[in-house]
């Protein structure tokens, strides 16, 4: 068994290679740490976004939009640095056996709930179980076959086959530690506040739920020192007035951090304020081509078709919008870091329709699509588009939640989507590639040879997936298994005295990534 | 005045039964299949339809349903909500309701102070410079949308000055004075319209009252002017306090905007969630809490002006 330095862990987990780019943690973005000495920032920090928090269970905490939330109240196993890269917060020492199937990690000691349980090795694999099961957790923990304590402060995990991503995962969200008392409680899902051992305390009498969050500082943590702001708010505005009121509040000092969408003036308006603008590429916008065998929508199998759809896509077009975020960056790859060999398609109808008729569809074809909330417009655009060479795509409205739910439990062979674009390669290739994931809903590697081949290279590679991440890079576009338009970015915009530090593949950032501003 | 509060009280809990009845067989027949509604209208098992239908207690004929639900009205029991996590409705009306009261309350409250001390201005001094002012601002309040005045108060007084918050709500326990700001802009943006409104009619009454018969006898028997007044204002009063109880069902309806602007989850917002996603027991609970307060306050102005005006009674 070797013993593993952060760096070393990191680069397990990573496969000991990122698909374009190497592997090197850096010792201070991965503990990030304020200087209290000196600090004359805001007092408190009150955070403007547009998710509210339906409970606090852990095993829902795989949310990308929920990590605010739970990272002020939970404390992690591991964490994702600005690197991409995990560390350890409450698991220290992890040492990894050759073989990839046994973890070993030491619990932090001082770790105490609020019900004043303290944790122990016990106590996480307690936790640990219940994320293994979580509805939003439990892919994280699919090749774990078993967690002992084998002592009071080391817990082993051991897995049935490799995961280099295991560690990635909880450390992006899957890894939150509850008190094992809380946990024990069959009515622990529908609590209504959590029982937690992170840096801050959900005021429940204090809160408005959905709206207003309010949380107190935690003098018994651990890590107590580093937070310098007396107490946390987080401000859920939604609905049509979301943008408005957002930066109202923070022109009128109600709130000092907020989660924005790009608007035009939003730059003037920040440099006129003093704000400072964090910028995160966190997503892919466009269309998923899930049916990619043809199952539900026939002509879909045929990768002519495919290539047709994405040529009467106007990727360029969508930039001329006077609301569309300059800082978008048109692509047609699902890979975070975008490989300048892989052309973006062109728009040119009479190619797309030259395909069509090629492939047997000169006439054109139909199907329904879902559509609701931030997808309507999105999709109808898309639709617009393909009624151009025939092909007609018939919008069902669906509420927001359902739209959630059924798209990814592959009712839908064609959806409008906005979805992470992950720092890690390996997770990429995990969460789009692999069978049973949620962002491939119709299993379309395991129906492509060609697909599935790479996919083992892939993971047979060890250290170097560059080659091989190249190769399933280009396999897709020249497949056109997407229709992405381009890699938008969220934006975080701080007042004076506060800075963040973002994370791909996080659209809302953890509580631990705020720094007071070091200017 | 007994058997009048009595006759009263008897017609509102008939009214009340009334359109509690009626809501419920009106929402049924508005989303006739709420199943279907709640899948989101795209495929689903037979098995799962069926399941969810007896889960939410569909499968039982409409009366028997309807039965089911009114009794457990009569213990207060709202049921659980059909979106998201079945939670009680009552718990999520306890958190809702004190959100709409409060800006109802305080909007109401600055209408009718606002709105009597600018009536009695207007009315007692007719045609002079306030009574001008005040009939010219009527005009404008009228035909201006109540949302914009809500934006140009926003701005100035929360986003600009800062004596506001811009948005959301804070619980009186936490913090009273806190809590008075965040519900003020709210509350004025929603009383402005009323303030005018219930300033006209006093002023009208007051005008008509003071030149009856009986006034000028008053002041031909050499009554002081504060004594003049007083007669005057119980003669005026009803009118301004009939505006002010059909008001307050404007204020509540008015909520779903304001709530949606200062971003309050109050009832408001949560009927117009309910409505959006079909949520058929928010519904019910939202519209019988709703028609229990204007019952309520219906009562409560029948009360007062068969108080004021002894010929209401027998009438």
């Amino acid at each position: 068994m070797k013993r593993l330095t952060k760096a070393a862990a990191v680069c397990f987990a990573a496969s000991a290679s990122l698909a374009f780019g190497g592997c090197s943690p850096s010792d201070e973005a991965a503990t990030p740490t304020n200087d209290d000495s000196g600090y004359s920032g805001p007092d408190h920090i009150s955070i403007t976004q547009s998710f509210s928090m339906n409970g606090w269970e852990i095993g829902q905490s795989g949310s990308a939009f929920a990590g605010t939330f739970y990272s002020a109240v939970y404390d992690p196993l591991y964490l994702i640095d600005g690197a991409n890269e995990p560390y350890g917060v409450v698991a220290q020492d992890t040492e990894i056996s050759e073989d990839g199937l046994t973890y070993t990690f030491n619990v932090r000691p001082g770790v105490v709930f609020t019900d004043g349980t303290e944790l122990d090795a016990a106590g996480v694999v307690t936790n640990l179980e219940y994320l293994a099961a979580g509805f939003g957790t439990a892919s994280t923990y699919a090749k774990v076959a078993g967690f002992a304590a084998l002592d009071e402060d080391t817990v082993e995990m051991t897995l049935s086959s490799p995961d280099p991503v295991l560690l990635y995962n909880m450390g992006l969200g899957g890894s939150y530690l509850a008190s094992p008392t809380a946990l024990a409680s069959p009515d622990y899902a529908e609590a209504t506040a959590p029982s937690g051992s992170g840096p801050y305390v959900f005021d429940e009498a204090a809160s408005l739920v959905p709206t207003d969050y309010v949380f107190t500082r935690n003098e018994n943590h651990w890590e107590a020192d580093r937070w310098p702001w007396s107490y946390l708010e987080i401000h859920v505005v939604q609905d049509f007035t979301g943008a408005g009121t957002a930066q109202n509040m923070l022109t009128a000092g109600d709130t000092n951090v907020m989660y924005a969408s790009w608007r035009p003036g939003l730059e003037d308006d920040a440099e006129a304020n003093g704000w400072e603008m964090v910028e995160n590429y966190s997503a892919w916008d466009g269309v998923m081509i899930a049916d990619r065998a043809g199952d539900v929508i026939e002509p879909l199998a045929d990768p002519k078709v495919r290539l047709a759809l994405n040529l009467v896509m106007d990727r360029e077009a969508r930039l001329a919008g006077a609301t569309v975020d300059p800082g978008t960056y048109v692509t047609n790859q699902v890979f975070a870091k975008v490989d300048p060999d892989v052309e973006s398609y062109p728009y040119d109808i009479e190619q797309a329709k030259a395909l069509l008729a090629e492939a047997g569809y000169a006439d054109g074809f139909s199907f329904d699509v879902p559509a609701g909330g931030y997808f309507d417009d999105t999709m109808a655009l898309i639709a617009q588009e393909w009624a151009e060479v025939g092909v007609i795509a018939n919008m069902v409205q669906l509420t927001p939640d359902v739209y959630n739910q059924q798209v990814f439990a592959g009712k839908w062979p064609v959806f409008a989507a906005k979805l992470q674009l992950y720092g890690n390669p390996m997770k990429t290739v995990q969460d789009y590639f692999t069978t049973g994931a949620m962002n491939n809903p119709f299993d379309s590697s395991a129906k492509d040879p060609v697909m599935t081949d790479l996919i083992a290279q892939f993971y047979e590679a060890g250290a170097d997936t560059d080659a091989i991440s190249k190769q399933i890079n280009e396999h897709i576009t020249a497949e056109s298994w997407f229709g992405i338009t381009a890699h938008t970015r969220d934006l975080y915009v701080l007042a004076d005295g506060l800075t963040v530090k973002p994370v791909q593949g996080l659209y809302v950032p953890n509580f631990q990534q705020f720094l007071p501003d070091a200017k | 005045m007994l058997k009048f509060t009595v006759k009263r009280l008897v017609s509102a809990v008939a009214l009340m039964v009334f359109v509690a009845t009626g809501t419920f067989f009106m929402a049924h027949k508005a989303i006739p299949d709420p199943v279907a509604n709640l899948f989101g209208k795209v495929s689903f098992t037979a098995e799962q339809y069926e399941a969810k239908k007896a889960q939410l207690g569909l499968d039982q004929p409409i009366l028997t349903q309807f039965w089911n639900w009114f009794r457990h009205l009569l213990t207060g029991d709202f049921g659980t909500t059909w979106v998201g996590a079945p939670t009680p409705i009552i718990k999520d009306l306890a958190v809702r309701l004190p959100v709409t009261l409060s800006i109802v309350i305080l909007g109401l409250a600055v209408m009718a102070v606002l709105g009597a001390i600018l009536g009695v201005l207007a009315g007692i001094r007719p045609g002079s410079w306030g009574d001008r002012m005040i009939s010219a601002s009527s005009v404008v309040f009228f035909a201006v949308p109540g949302f914009l005045v809500s934006i140009a108060l926003l701005w100035v007084l929360a986003v600009k000055l800062g004596w506001f918050p811009v948005s959301g709500y804070i619980k009186p326990e936490r913090d009273l004075l806190g809590w008075l700001r965040s519900i003020t802009l709210p509350a004025v943006s929603l009383a402005l319209g009323g303030v005018v409104m219930i300033a006209v009619q006093l002023r009208n009454a007051i005008v008509t009252a003071n030149s009856s018969d009986y006034v000028r006898t008053l002041r031909a028997r050499g009554l002081p002017p504060r004594a003049v007044a007083l007669h005057l204002l119980r003669s005026a009063a009803p009118a301004a306090i009939t505006i002010i109880a059909l008001m307050f069902v404007s204020l509540l309806s008015g909520a779903v905007i304001l709530e949606s602007m200062f971003n309050m989850p109050g009832i408001g917002s949560a009927t117009k969630d309910a409505s959006q996603t079909g949520n058929i027991p928010m519904i019910l609970a939202l519209t019988v809490v709703s028609v229990l307060f204007v019952v309520i306050v219906n009562f409560l102005l029948d009360l007062v002006l068969g108080w004021i005006n002894p010929k209401a009674r027998i009438k």
